[in-house]
């Protein structure tokens, strides 16, 4: 991944292809691997490997003030391709450019150490997360403030339930702006409650950040917060375009449309 | 990694107090054992014996600590690499941190005592960081190893409980090198912890001024290439990691 700087262009992929070895999806363990090797040692120095597709010939710009969704049934390749994009992997073909700070959420109910309290937790996350421009201390008290999360913010984390790792962690991800903001499905875990005041926050947020790529099967969600649609199917873009047409190719390819 | 370092000390402390006594206790524990075994018992004709075994066996356990730790830190911190971008090995560098800690810590309560007991010269412990270099440099990269390994195979920590049992014995802790037949010492010369620990027990034990200084040169190489080929294994397999954890 490359940075350097250019109009309004945030974020460049081409030609980007990812393929994993098939026995990494069969889980073994070391014996199992030692008695296959005795057994077959010809065929452990010299078969290679099968491997399986996952993305498949993706290219796409993000300009300032697209909000991209990124759409496709389960297994499409849409969190592999943004963690592709922000450099959690890296592409077995094709390139990607960034010009700006990319942050990406994929999971909200998670802490560091379970035994710190959460405010502890919430300070080591803030390090963790924004290592390239850390958060402020005001920033980070602000954000927990926000969680609502009052007394417990002085209880050990591992005492929270999933709805309050996720009130933790969403207020934090929400307490700044960034160039490019990936959000994968992150909505999920936060309770009624709290669901409303936080996507106003996290609204906000977006229009703040230059760009967003935001995952998610809610077709409302998209219709609210983005301007255009991709939908993956099987590792390839087939659509790249405005939102309504993007989500009725989505609705048609899951076979939900008309109902 | 240094602020998640000090996080999970801070951590493992407020948990229990035995957390920090467990510190001590451990290092202070084996190497009374193993000096009394080997002294009284054993009878082994070394000079100095307890210098001789503070030097090698402090070493040993941070190796030991550190590697199992180290190995289940990416496991344990799957819903951390999921959740955002984060280093993946920031994890291991922490859990290597956190033992280094510890380490230093038995190197002042233990070896120093000890060391002043048989009026071994303490001036020499000034070389002791560039000793020490290469041999936390060599306990991330054999750590890089077994922390990936350990999110391919499941088993991995069995594998390693096992590995060290039978390396203590080929690993001149408790005995020198010279004590091997010659036509055997090359087994012990394939073993990554003795050239990486190596200098640091010469440099607590011997009494010569700069006899340490090959020994250095030889951990530095074996650090570099531990350190090589975990980098080719992490860029390998990297993409992989994010399947399993």
């Amino acid at each position: 991944m490359s940075s350097t700087s250019t109009s309004n262009l945030l974020l460049e992929a081409q030609g980007l292809g990812l393929d994993y070895p098939v026995d990494v999806y069969t889980h073994r363990g070391m014996r199992d691997v030692f008695v296959q090797t005795l057994q077959h040692p010809w065929d452990w120095l010299t078969r290679p490997r099968d491997m399986l597709p996952v993305l498949r010939d993706v290219s796409l710009q993000l300009r300032q003030g697209d909000r991209l969704g990124l759409i496709g049934m389960n297994g499409s390749g849409k969190t592999t391709l943004c963690r592709l994009l922000c450099g959690m992997l890296r592409p077995r073909v094709g390139e990607v450019r960034t010009f700006g700070r990319v942050e990406a959420i994929f999971d909200t109910g998670t802490g560091v150490l379970p035994e710190l309290t959460g405010r502890e937790n919430a300070h080591l996350l803030a390090t963790l997360m924004y290592a390239d421009r850390p958060l402020s201390k005001e920033a980070v008290d602000e954000a927990l403030a926000f969680s609502e999360l009052g007394f417990f913010l002085d209880t050990p984390f591992k005492t929270y339930s999933r709805g309050m790792q996720a009130r933790l962690l969403l207020s934090l991800v929400s307490a700044s702006a960034s160039d490019v903001l990936i959000l994968d499905e992150v909505f999920d875990g936060a309770d009624v409650f709290f669901r409303e005041k936080i996507r106003q926050r996290m609204r906000a947020k977006i229009e703040r950040s230059g760009a967003v790529i935001f995952v998610s099967h809610g077709t409302e969600q998209v219709r609210e917060l983005c301007n255009r649609v991709m939908v993956l199917e099987k590792g390839a873009v087939v659509f790249d375009g405005n939102t309504e047409d993007g989500i009725r190719h989505y609705l048609a390819q899951s076979g939900q449309f008309g109902r | 990694m240094i602020q998640l370092a000090y996080a999970s000390l801070k951590s493992r402390y407020r948990k229990t107090f035995a957390g920090f006594l467990w510190v001590i206790i451990n290092p202070l524990a084996m190497f009374g054992v193993q000096a009394y075994v080997f002294s009284k018992i054993l009878r082994l004709e070394i000079p100095d014996f307890f210098l001789f075994l503070v030097g090698g066996l402090l070493p040993w356990i941070f190796m030991v600590q550190t590697i199992q730790m180290a190995t289940a830190s990416l496991s344990a911190g799957a819903s951390l690499l999921r959740a955002f971008r984060l280093e993946p090995l920031v994890l291991v560098g922490a859990s290597v941190l956190d033992n280094f800690f510890n380490f230093i810590v038995s190197v002042v309560l233990i070896a120093v005592p000890v060391m002043l007991t048989y009026e071994a010269p303490l001036t020499r412990l000034l070389w002791a960081p560039l000793c020490l270099l290469p041999f936390i440099v060599g306990a991330f990269a054999l750590s890089c190893y077994t922390a990936m390994l350990n999110v391919f195979f499941r088993d991995t920590s069995f594998v390693i409980t096992f590995a060290f049992s039978i390396l203590f014995f080929l690993t001149p802790i408790f005995y020198p090198i010279e004590f091997v037949p010659a036509n055997a010492r090359w087994v012990i010369e394939l073993n990554p912890f003795y050239p990486l620990i190596n200098p640091f027990r010469i440099l607590v034990y011997s009494r010569a001024e700069w006899d340490w200084v090959m020994p250095l040169a030889r951990s530095m190489t074996w650090a570099a290439g531990l350190s090589l080929g975990a980098q080719y294994y992490w860029r390998r397999r990297r993409n992989e990691l994010y399947l399993h954890v």
